[in-house]
């Protein structure tokens, strides 16, 4: 159901409401005339969409060429695939049958995208032998050629209510009338032209694929068949001089589920052995009741990966470390493995950046004795000073006393000057009798109007 | 009977190779430079493929984070320069590592959410040929997670150093366990604090004799552990002395 001009109207129905009369299109009031018992939802188009797209995905076990058409349609190209399910009849038998678990469905067959979107829409569907459209569309109304409803329109009340009437009426007098997209259009469904079909999204230039005579539920022989798949997939990009950055293995299940298992690493790579240990951890927790029948295994994004010779005078084999670092953020997430570089910042809490694992770093860190253990946010404490502005003579932390024996500083870190409002703190390095050396600070200047109590805070341990 | 203490030495060398570790042959020594301390563990030196445990003596446990910087710092080779630093709390201050000779450039660092994962990512991560040693952040008293840990890291020649807080329980099968406290350091002009010093204390060795303690200072200008100078005794010394110069 959908708002349109302040009135509600049907956007889709079901089977049993389409025998009680109702239509996509119909006022919600009307409708509810025809039939009181109506059970409505809002329409959601952008849920719909996903759920095409992921049949879209799901249906590239039938063909790699699967497009979105419109709203509620995927083209196939299945060129080179019928044999492989024995013959179009039972490719289109197989595709419907599986579909038709979750979806209301119609499927046609034919020489031509047209053809087959007319025979789908308003035909019985299956397959339209070869050449033979132009007898399958005849009885067909102008609009099962994809036309404008001006267009339709104008044909019928010409008298040119049916396909079969267009077919061989002279050209000109109808491009005159109804423009060129008339004809392009009986040219494209009746195959005298050729329509390309962009599939969704570019079939991966490498690509292995296996599909079991039986399904298999059993986790020892998938990892045996990815192991194969893997090898095959590495010789391919061997040849082609490539290197993986992105696989992704997908397992086709018997109840028409499909799982997608993405596998990074952070440069190119065809080392069998290393991404078969990046692929085994992910298929550690895949489901794979009821049974698989079809796994496919691509390189979705490959770099230039020519022929390598390790280096004999190099310090440390790189590529151990990055095979590590895939490892760990495959398992972790890209963040939680870095590197540390220095950042150009007074306050301690800004002083350091953290980088991607593979950077090379080379920088030199200020020469200041810093804590080994920063707090963040510093830790309250209550201390008590000498001099009003001098370093502590003890303070208490969690309700512990600890007594200073010895203390440097202040070292006086204000905050830069495009940060309005941060106090400034200074901070003593202090050691309390046992020797342990803490890093504190009192902020703001002793005395200031706002603060006629310094707040003290422990803002590290050294080491 | 010649040859008796000669065949007890060569008895006494394979119980201490079994001890060890089994048949295989331990990994490098990497003496600390301290003789006091190399003559107290087996072989003279820190063996770097093993599992070695470094617990805090105070609740806030900056001076074992030093100790295990500076132990990191010193096992690592021009050969194998990196360190492999998994977090179990998020306060690690860089800026803090140079001066125990561990150059953050040098240290990769890896945030693990659960003790488990630290388990994991410490035990991939050994198994990796690049790394010096690897820090964890983490108590592991489960005896199958410390003996994995322990063989990982015997395996590729990698240490494995576990930093637990002060009420640890500790791994049992670390080849060693060094207990760090903070020590009050020799008074400088101005009564300011000196360099870093530590109570060390060895808890426990593998085949080597513990429990031991010293003062260690650690120089950050040569990268160097030394032992410190017994001067809080000069006092008592010098009047013992001049009793007996009396007596």
């Amino acid at each position: 159901m959908v708002v349109a001009a302040g009135t509600e109207r049907l956007a889709a129905t079901s089977r049993t409401a389409e025998t009680a009369g109702l239509r996509p299109g119909m006022t919600l009031t009307d409708a509810r005339a025809l039939l009181p018992s109506l059970a409505t939802a809002p329409a959601a188009p952008i849920a719909a969409m996903h759920a095409l797209e992921a049949l879209a995905d799901w249906a590239l076990r039938f063909s790699p060429w699967v497009a979105i058409c419109g709203t509620d349609a995927l083209w196939f190209d299945i060129s080179g695939c019928a044999h492989l399910f024995g013959g179009e009849e039972t490719l289109l038998n197989r595709l419907l049958a599986d579909v038709r678990r979750h979806y209301d469905a119609r499927a046609a067959l034919a020489d031509s995208p047209g053809a087959a979107w007319a025979v789908a829409r308003f035909g019985k569907g299956g397959v339209v032998a070869h050449s033979e459209a132009e007898t399958a569309l005849a009885a067909f109304p102008v609009a099962a050629l994809r036309l404008d409803k001006e267009t339709a329109a104008g044909l019928t009340r010409v008298g040119l209510g049916h396909i079969g009437d267009l077919c061989h009426l002279p050209r000109a007098p109808l491009v005159a009338r109804f423009g060129e997209v008339l004809t392009c259009r009986l040219d494209q469904a009746l195959g005298r032209i050729h329509e390309p079909i962009s599939p969704r999204r570019p079939p991966a230039t490498h690509e292995a694929r296996r599909a079991f005579a039986e399904p298999i539920a059993d986790a020892t022989l998938l990892a045996a068949t990815m192991d194969a798949l893997l090898t095959e997939l590495c010789a391919n990009l061997a040849r082609a001089g490539r290197g993986v950055r992105r696989l992704v293995a997908t397992v086709f299940r018997i109840d028409g589920t499909a799982t997608s298992l993405r596998v990074g690493t952070s440069r190119a790579s065809r080392d069998e052995a290393t991404l078969m240990r990046l692929l085994a951890e992910k298929l550690d927790g895949l489901n794979t009741s009821p049974g698989i029948e079809v796994v496919t295994l691509a390189a979705s994004t490959s770099d230039p990966l020519p022929a390598h010779q390790g280096d004999l005078a190099g310090a440390y084999d790189s590529d151990d470390l990055a095979a590590l670092v895939d490892r760990l953020t495959n398992r972790l997430g890209t963040n939680a493995v870095m590197r540390l570089t220095p950042r150009a910042s007074h306050y301690p809490e800004r002083t350091v950046i953290r980088r991607a694992a593979l950077d090379t770093v080379h920088a030199t860190w200020p020469p200041h004795q810093r804590p080994v253990r920063l707090f963040e946010p510093p830790l309250a404490i209550e201390a008590v000073a000498v001099v009003p502005d001098g370093s502590p003579m003890l303070f208490r932390w969690h309700g512990q006393i600890f007594q200073v024996a010895r203390a440097s500083g202040p070292e006086r870190i204000a905050d830069e000057w495009w940060h309005e409002n941060a106090p400034l703190r200074d901070y003593y390095r202090v050691e309390d009798i046992t020797g342990a050396r803490f890093w504190l600070y009192r902020e703001g200047p002793y005395n200031h109007p706002a603060a006629p109590v310094p707040r003290w805070y422990l803002h590290g341990v050294f080491g | 009977m010649q040859r008796r203490p000669a065949g007890l030495a060569t008895l006494q060398a394979r119980i201490r190779a079994i001890e060890l570790g089994g048949t295989k042959a331990p990994g490098t020594l990497v003496p600390f430079g301290v003789a006091a301390i190399d003559d107290a563990l087996p072989g003279g030196g820190l063996v770097r493929g093993a599992l070695h445990e470094i617990t805090g003596e105070t609740v806030i446990g900056g001076a074992a984070t030093g100790f295990a910087a500076a132990l990191a710092a010193h096992l690592a080779t021009p050969a194998r320069p990196l360190v492999l630093w998994c977090l179990g709390s998020n306060n690690l201050y860089a800026p803090g590592l140079p001066a125990f000779g561990l150059d953050p450039s040098r240290l990769l660092v890896v945030r693990a959410r659960c003790p488990t994962k630290a388990l994991w990512v410490t035990e991939e991560s050994l198994r990796a040929d690049c790394l010096a040693a690897v820090v964890c952040e983490s108590d592991v008293t489960d005896l199958v997670a410390s003996r994995r840990l322990h063989l990982a890291a015997r395996e590729r020649d990698t240490a494995c150093l576990l930093l637990t807080p002060a009420n640890a329980r500790g791994a049992a099968t670390a080849t060693t366990r060094w207990r760090v406290a903070p020590a009050p350091t020799q008074p400088s002009i101005g009564d300011t604090p000196g360099m870093t010093r530590w109570r060390l204390t060895l808890a426990h060795c593998r085949g080597g004799s513990a429990p031991r303690q010293w003062r260690l200072d650690w120089t950050h200008e040569t990268g160097d552990f030394a032992l410190a100078t017994p001067l809080a005794n000069r006092r008592r010394a010098t009047a013992l002395a001049n009793l007996r110069r009396a007596g």
